[in-house]
């Protein structure tokens, strides 16, 4: 077995303890040895230096990258309030970490420069990316772009946006020692590891398209040419105060925005955070000027349906490979929705993997990022995208 | 006409077909509306009911873990732990007040550093108090935070702070903090019913722990009280025991010391009633005298019994009168001149003796009874001397014979009741044995002392003092000048 998966967790009210309570789960895992890679996904609670420290403690000197979350998933379950360490071994294998921060104002030029330095450093053959943005202040279609400008289509891309338990307020970067923000990590599996990526969210259209008749990268400002919150305040009913008192995510979490894509099943989802000057909404990624939007629902069935999809999906492009473990990306928006039962999602993914002998990792986010395939056969080709209300399952082996 | 109507009949069907379209389209877009707003609502109500199930669950866990212990530190730290772990605080603390100064008493903390807790600590009295008697979940944000608050929560590193009071029956018995580093700017009602609910549960469980505490010391006091009002009982009881005790020895004395004088009598009387004739003239005197000094004996018992009786039971009063001890001293020996025969009776008193205030009668009686017992044990051509100085506050008066003396373990039982020293003096001429007692209660009453110094064969000194007690003849001068002024 060339790959091998720790995962631990903690909800101790010090974070110290918690972070070593944590770790130590995760050598416990990987039968007494430090692991090659560290991924620590957090509430912002935990967000804290000492944290780090705790896990590093036992970790060693191994590379650390993760972010603050809306919650952990674990193999048992998701798990809130809490902070969730996953350790990786590979044999024959290696990882490569990087982060790039003050983001903001550069997104895509920061995304190049991570792709850059992260594939310059690696010394065998690239095989996933795993990113980690900020949710708040960069739009991760942006940030995606410049990684994909640099690092080809040929690696798949997955991962998540940092979150802050629906605060919506300022997300959090782990590197190594550091607590970050407005900054993204990433790590690049190479070598003999091998990952399958599915992403599938389960949300439908109602009502008829609206144009996209003004909006500039993840901003959009008008919906067939009045103001784009408009299709909030049609649909549900609500007064543009009333939106704007409200964290907006918390609405448009429930009714995301969705974009048709050709020779795609489902929708491209984006959820809008803030109601903008005259009426805008800025959304967590890129919306097209000229394409037709519409607005979508969720449900508890075709949600569950969907991430037991993006499970299966992964499984199937792992190639056949035995699988050792899977990450978990899920949107905030999906634990909301799911409500008290958002635990039934991570049971149909573990069963879908095969059972409680994978080992599953993960965080609840704002945004999550994984390829989707066009075309067939032996023209299919892949292409990373920055998705919202989804789940990513990245199946490892 | 056909090729005009021709392209309008085709038309007509097409646009009609699209505007259905279009108008069904619109009907679409309604339903879809209604859709959401319902389907909204609902979540809404899923929300809430979600939050408050998770609310519940919140407090259910602090109860479980705060209601399962007495001991305030676990409770405490307890509850603190509880906001961290079950309600996202980063840091968090509750403090228990000092009952009368309302300080800052007892306190456990989370999350923040302890000087970061000794500044929040700090701000109490300034900040904190004022805000717990204002709200009952009070939150300030440091967007909209007064310039004390800001900077409070500035050197916290916190931006919004909540704070909880705890009371019982309207009194603030103390509060919970829990801070962020996000902004929490408003709650809603049912946040701020939860947090209420919070810390009401703190302040009860707080509550029974003290009222427990409280409890086993007042059961440890009462314990103590009810070993110390036993063993007082128990003393009590003893005293009581010994007062019976020594009332049943008094009584049995009493009867037998009346008994024997009137044995006496009885005998010579019967003797002289039966045998009237035969008994000769100059035995008939005999037993006539003897008569008459068992009688005697037994009106002095009788006296003296009455005197202590008195003397017990506080009925005993003094007359105080200007008095000269010589003088009295003096009166004494022409009493017992007779009885003296051949023992010198001799009044030695300093050149400055003064005059005291006191009963003379009583002085009378303390002398008498003290030079009557020394002639009693005095042998023939010895003397005996009344000493008399000035002596502290009031004078010291000795009675010194050149008698046999009194052992040294008797030396005190002298002044008890009915204690007849062992011996010939003792069993030719009998004394009450309640001369002495007499003696030390009248002296006592006078305010002195008497006790006695003796070794065997060297003679020995009955001393009492006696102070001058000027004040109690003003005394009564005043309360007889005030009687006639009135």
């Amino acid at each position: 077995m060339t790959l091998e998966i720790g995962i631990g967790v903690s909800s101790q009210a010090d974070v110290f303890a918690a972070g070593q309570e944590a770790a130590e789960q995760v050598i416990s895992h990987l039968a007494g040895r430090q692991p090659d890679l560290v991924l620590v996904f957090s509430s912002i609670r935990f967000a804290d230096p000492r944290m780090l420290k705790a896990v590093r403690s036992l970790t060693g000197s191994a590379p650390l990258v993760g972010c603050s979350d809306a919650g952990g998933i674990i193999t048992s379950g998701p798990k809130r309030r809490s902070v969730t360490v996953i350790g990786l071994i590979a044999k024959n294998g290696s990882f490569v970490t990087g982060v790039e921060r003050h983001i903001s104002h550069q997104p895509r030029q920061a995304g190049e420069r991570l792709a850059d330095t992260l594939s310059r450093q690696a010394s065998q053959a690239a095989r996933c990316l795993l990113v980690f943005p900020d949710g708040l202040t960069v739009s991760g279609s942006d940030v995606l772009e410049g990684i994909v400008k640099k690092l080809g289509r040929d690696v798949p891309v997955a991962g998540g946006s940092a979150a802050d338990d629906l605060y919506f307020q300022k997300t959090f970067q782990f590197y190594n020692d550091e607590i970050l923000t407005d900054s993204v990590t990433g790590v690049l599996l190479c070598g003999d590891i091998h990952a399958g990526i599915g992403v599938r969210h389960g949300w439908v259209p109602v009502g008829r398209p609206r144009r996209v008749t003004r909006a500039l990268g993840h901003i959009v400002y008008e919906l067939d040419r009045r103001p784009a919150v408009s299709i909030y305040e049609d649909f549900l009913g609500l007064k543009r105060e009333e939106l704007m008192q409200e964290p907006l995510g918390s609405v448009t979490l429930t009714y995301p925005l969705g974009m048709e894509m050709k020779g795609q099943s489902e929708y491209l989802l984006r959820d809008a955070i803030r109601v903008g000057r005259a009426g805008s909404l800025i959304c967590t990624g890129g919306v097209e000027e000229g394409s037709e939007v519409r607005l979508m629902i969720g449900g508890y069935e075709s949600a569950l349906e969907a991430a037991q999809q993006s499970a299966c999906d992964a499984v199937e492009r792992l190639g056949g490979k035995r699988i050792v473990g899977a990450l978990v990306f899920c949107s905030v928006a999906r634990q909301k929705m799911l409500g008290s039962e958002f635990q039934g999602e991570v049971d149909v993914i573990r069963d879908a993997l095969g059972g409680s002998g994978v080992r599953i990792g993960g965080f609840y986010c704002y945004g999550e990022v994984a390829p989707v395939w066009k075309g067939t056969g032996r023209s299919r080709k892949s292409f990373p995208l920055f998705h919202n209300e989804s789940v990513v399952v990245v199946a490892l082996g | 006409m056909r090729r005009i109507y021709k392209p309008k009949s085709k038309s007509r069907p097409k646009k009609k077909g699209l505007n259905e379209l279009l108008k069904a389209y619109d009907e679409l877009d309604r339903t879809a509306k209604t859709l959401i707003r319902t389907d909204y609502l609902l979540h809404r109500a899923n929300e809430r009911f979600d939050q408050q199930i998770s609310q519940l669950h919140a407090l259910h866990r602090v109860g479980s873990s705060i209601n399962s212990t007495f001991d305030l530190e676990l409770i405490l730290s307890g509850i603190s732990e509880s906001m961290t772990k079950d309600l996202d605080f980063e840091k968090s603390g509750i403090v228990f007040l000092e009952k009368n100064s309302q300080r800052p008493l007892q306190s456990a903390y989370t999350g923040f550093s302890s000087a970061e807790y000794r500044l929040f600590l700090d701000s109490f009295a300034e900040l904190l108090l004022p805000a717990l008697q204002q709200e009952d979940v009070y939150l300030q944000t440091a967007a909209y935070a007064p310039v004390a608050w800001g900077k409070l929560l500035n050197s916290l590193s916190v931006s919004s702070l909540l704070l909880l009071p705890m009371r019982i029956k309207s009194r603030l018995i103390g509060f919970i903090v829990g801070a962020r580093s996000h902004v929490t700017v408003r709650l809603t009602d049912s946040e701020r019913r939860f947090y209420a609910m919070y810390a009401s549960q703190a302040s009860t469980a707080i509550e029974n722990a003290r009222l427990y505490e409280a409890l086993g010391q007042a059961n440890l006091t009462l314990e103590e009280k009810v070993q110390e009002r036993t063993k007082n009982l128990v003393a009590a009881n003893e005293q009581l025991r010994e007062l019976d005790q020594a009332k049943s020895n008094f009584i049995s004395l009493v009867s037998h010391e009346l008994r024997t004088p009137l044995t006496a009598i009885k005998g010579f009387i019967v003797t002289l009633f039966h045998y009237d004739k035969e008994i000769p003239e100059d035995k008939r005197r005999v037993y006539l005298s003897v008569l008459n000094e068992e009688t005697d004996r037994l009106t002095r018992l009788i006296n003296e019994l009455l005197d202590i009786s008195r003397i017990e039971s506080g009925r005993m009063e003094i007359l105080w009168r200007p008095v000269s001890v010589p003088e009295v001293a003096q009166r004494v020996f022409s009493t017992l001149a007779v009885k003296a025969n051949t023992v010198k009776l001799v009044n030695e008193f300093s050149d400055n003796f003064p005059q005291i205030v006191a009963d003379p009668d009583k002085l009378e009686q303390v002398l008498m009874n003290l030079v009557g017992n020394a002639l009693r044990y005095s042998p023939p051509e010895s003397s005996i001397r009344v000493i008399g100085h000035v002596h502290e506050n009031g004078v010291i008066i000795g009675v010194k014979d050149e008698g046999p003396g009194i052992a040294f373990a008797e030396l005190e039982k002298v002044f008890d009741k009915f204690y007849r020293l062992d011996n010939e003096a003792n069993r030719k001429n009998p004394g009450t044995g309640l001369g002495l007692p007499i003696c030390r209660a009248l002296i006592n009453l006078h305010g002195g002392k008497i006790w006695v110094e003796s070794e065997v064969n060297q003679g020995c000194q009955f001393i009492f003092t006696l102070p001058l007690n000027a004040d109690k003849l003003e005394a009564k001068v005043d309360e007889a000048s005030r009687q006639a002024a009135s």
